[in-house]
């Protein structure tokens, strides 16, 4: 298998999480992923379910949708596991996203809940970019800017 | 919202009467852009609706009917693949052009293509791109 990307362990915001993605070199072409902690760390709770979509959405060839799309790239993949492990930390009944995919290879993580939507676009070449909506209230920003208020409305959401 | 309703014109067919009806090829095989709203129920991602450089493809139910076609053709030969139906005159109040676009040179040659349209986006900034698609997500009912 080849790496396609690795992030390293201080680039996300729980240090102890690693992702490597990797792409098996024969066709059919094939890509993996893996979340990995540190040895003797705990698995973060979101990881298994995260890591079986992503893979699945990996697999996506070039217009997958139809309209020209492409297929996900490995560099939304890996932000995008960053932003869950920045939101989701090891808040055990929080509510997980749906994560699909965007038109341009990107992805785009998303929770509807009573307390509100939530749509976080990650697009490789742009910041990522978070969207809320709540009753009649509608903001959106760089998720920098945004993820007080998007972790309130997850948070609300606790089962 | 208001980004698009203060843009300038979009381009817009009105021979395509509001009560019409456009269908857009939303990719369902494992939810790839379907998803649960807050009850529970399926809808369609507001990524199904992300416009590239010429808009969004869609399908004219009237022109379908004309051509003595049903719904159903827009995706025959498509695997998993569902049909998200939205009403011309809604799509028109958030500010988005229909324009007839029949036979699209980059398209797989069907008998529904003669009845394809492109969904024209006012020049917005992201976030009221994405607002729109959102809409137009709202919109939609799911067929198929």
């Amino acid at each position: 298998m080849t790496p396609l990307a690795t992030l390293p362990r201080n680039a996300v915001s729980n240090p102890s999480v690693d992702i490597r993605i990797t792409e098996s070199p024969f066709p059919p072409r094939r890509v993996d992923v893996a979340i990995q902690v540190a040895e003797g760390e705990p698995e973060p709770w979101w990881a298994k379910p995260v890591e079986e979509r992503l893979e699945h959405l990996s697999q996506l060839q070039n217009d997958w949708n139809s309209h020209g799309a492409r297929q996900p790239r490995a560099e939304a993949v890996l932000i995008g596991v960053r932003v869950i492990a920045s939101l989701l930390g090891s808040h055990e009944n929080w509510p997980l996203p749906q994560i699909v995919p965007t038109w341009q290879g990107g992805l785009q993580l998303e929770w509807h809940l009573q307390a509100g939507d939530v749509e976080i676009t990650v697009d490789p070449r742009d910041a990522v970019w978070a969207y809320l909506s709540q009753q009649n209230m509608t903001v959106d920003g760089p998720l920098t800017e945004l993820e007080s208020r998007v972790s309130e409305v997850l948070g609300q959401a606790a089962h | 919202m208001n980004d698009a309703a203060n843009s300038p014109a979009v381009p817009d067919d009105d021979s395509i009467g509001a009560d019409d009806h456009v269908y857009r090829r939303v990719k369902d095989g494992g939810n790839i852009n379907v998803v649960r709203d807050k009850d529970g129920n399926r809808k369609a991602s507001s990524a199904a609706f992300e416009d590239d450089e010429d808009g969004i493809s869609v399908f004219l139910e009237s022109a379908l009917t004309m051509a003595e076609l049903e719904p159903a053709a827009v995706i025959t030969g498509f695997d998993g693949y569902l049909l998200a139906r939205i009403q011309v005159g809604l799509i028109r109040e958030i500010g988005i052009g229909v324009v007839r676009d029949p036979d699209p040179p980059d398209a797989k040659p069907m008998p529904c293509n003669i009845a394809h349209c492109l969904l024209k986006l006012p020049s917005v900034s992201k976030g009221a791109k994405h607002r729109l698609a959102q809409n137009l997500a709202g919109m939609a009912e799911l067929h198929g």
